[in-house]
């Protein structure tokens, strides 16, 4: 006996997941530069969502609660390695994985020379199109260091994009 | 490039990035991960009104058959199952009491990650409705659990049973371990032990 309430529920979530799942994994890679470790925190973020379906579909913004706890679950993940294993000098960020597929690994570079939150906001407001005010909330800063953190963060992909550019020329 | 022009040329460039994970392996682990919170609230629960309470055993009535193994008291009346066990108890002492008894129950001991092995191995109950409900207590004097379930036999369809999950290792509040037994009475298993079809 499957009820109408629960197939309702899991028919809302499959069109959340479908609607969102490459935003998210966007979103989330923009922000790590792991390919795998970026799907592997999304879909235990979509996992806890469906976990907890009736608060999380009643959020004003599904999708930015998805890419914060998957955010949340990579640091998490991290420390966890962190302490079962010794890092050397300059292994505290992830460097791209070498499975990155597709994904124009250019790009990737020029996206982890920003700094963490700048790179977060760059992909919130990117990838999930959230106005400030959600990303501010999001990240839990406020709304004026959005503006900062985009604007440098433009301003700084600007000058590596014109200068891949320049090289390719 | 202006600022748009910029946010649009990295948008682009990701594009690709795609998500492989299906909906259903997603819908799994948060199943799995739901069931693990209910056991383990379930467990705390027990365990809480236990410490609250001291320790009450309810009374058997007549007509109940009982079933007196060492260290266990397992007495089945009508659809009410109600079990006294050890600290450290045995799913096979359990399920061997209660199958001749022709009570639909599963009994597992220490579900990997509180889920089940199977793919889709249950049946979700309507909304508000329970295959069990149930209360326990815990006595840390002498290392017994009492727990009674209620089975509601109505809302359990032909084939499928209700599974008892049989912890050997609960955090409580206060720091130390102790057994639980809990029943996510929402959810149901087939009564064979097999797997539904994906």
């Amino acid at each position: 006996m499957r009820s109408a309430g629960v197939s309702k529920q899991r028919n809302e979530f499959a069109e959340f997941y479908q609607a969102s799942r490459d935003d998210c994994l966007r979103a989330v890679l923009a922000s790590t530069g792991d390919r795998q470790e970026a799907q592997e925190c999304v879909a235990e973020a979509f996992a806890r969502a469906w976990a907890s379906w009736r608060t999380v579909s009643q959020h004003p913004a599904p999708r930015a609660w998805v890419v914060r706890t998957a955010l949340n679950h990579n640091v998490s993940r991290w420390r966890r390695r962190r302490r079962e294993m010794p890092l050397g000098p300059g292994a505290e960020r992830t460097a791209p994985g070498p499975d990155l597929g597709a994904v124009d690994t250019e790009i990737m570079a020029v996206l982890a020379g920003l700094p963490d939150r700048q790179r977060q906001v760059v992909a919130l407001r990117i990838f999930l199109d959230l106005d400030t005010a959600t990303t501010a909330q999001t990240l839990g800063i406020a709304p004026g260091t959005v503006t900062a953190h985009l604007a440098r963060a433009t301003a700084a992909l600007r000058a590596q994009l014109n200068r891949q550019g320049a090289d390719h020329e | 490039m202006n600022d748009d022009e910029v946010l649009t040329e990295v948008r682009g460039r990701l594009e690709p990035a795609r998500m492989t994970v299906p909906l259903d392996t997603v819908v799994d682990r948060g199943r799995a991960r739901r069931r693990r919170r209910q056991i383990l609230a379930a467990a705390e629960v027990t365990t809480a009104a236990a410490v609250a309470a001291g320790i009450t055993v309810a009374a058997i009535g007549p007509g109940a058959s009982r079933t007196s193994l060492a260290g266990w008291s397992v007495a089945v009346q009508g659809s009410e199952l109600r079990v006294q066990m050890p600290e450290q108890p045995g799913p096979h002492r359990l399920q061997g009491t209660v199958s001749p008894a022709g009570l639909p129950v599963i009994v597992r001991m220490n579900p990997p990650g509180g889920g089940q092995k199977c793919a889709h191995p249950h049946t979700d109950i309507a909304d508000g409705a329970t295959a069990t409900s149930g209360d326990g207590t815990y006595a840390e004097g002498n290392d017994q659990f009492q727990v009674r379930f209620d089975l509601h036999p109505s809302v359990i369809p032909a084939g499928d049973a209700v599974e008892i999950i049989l912890i050997t290792s609960v955090r409580t509040a206060g720091g130390s371990s102790s057994a639980a037994i809990a029943s996510p009475g929402n959810q149901l298993v087939r009564a064979d032990g097999s797997c539904l079809p994906s």
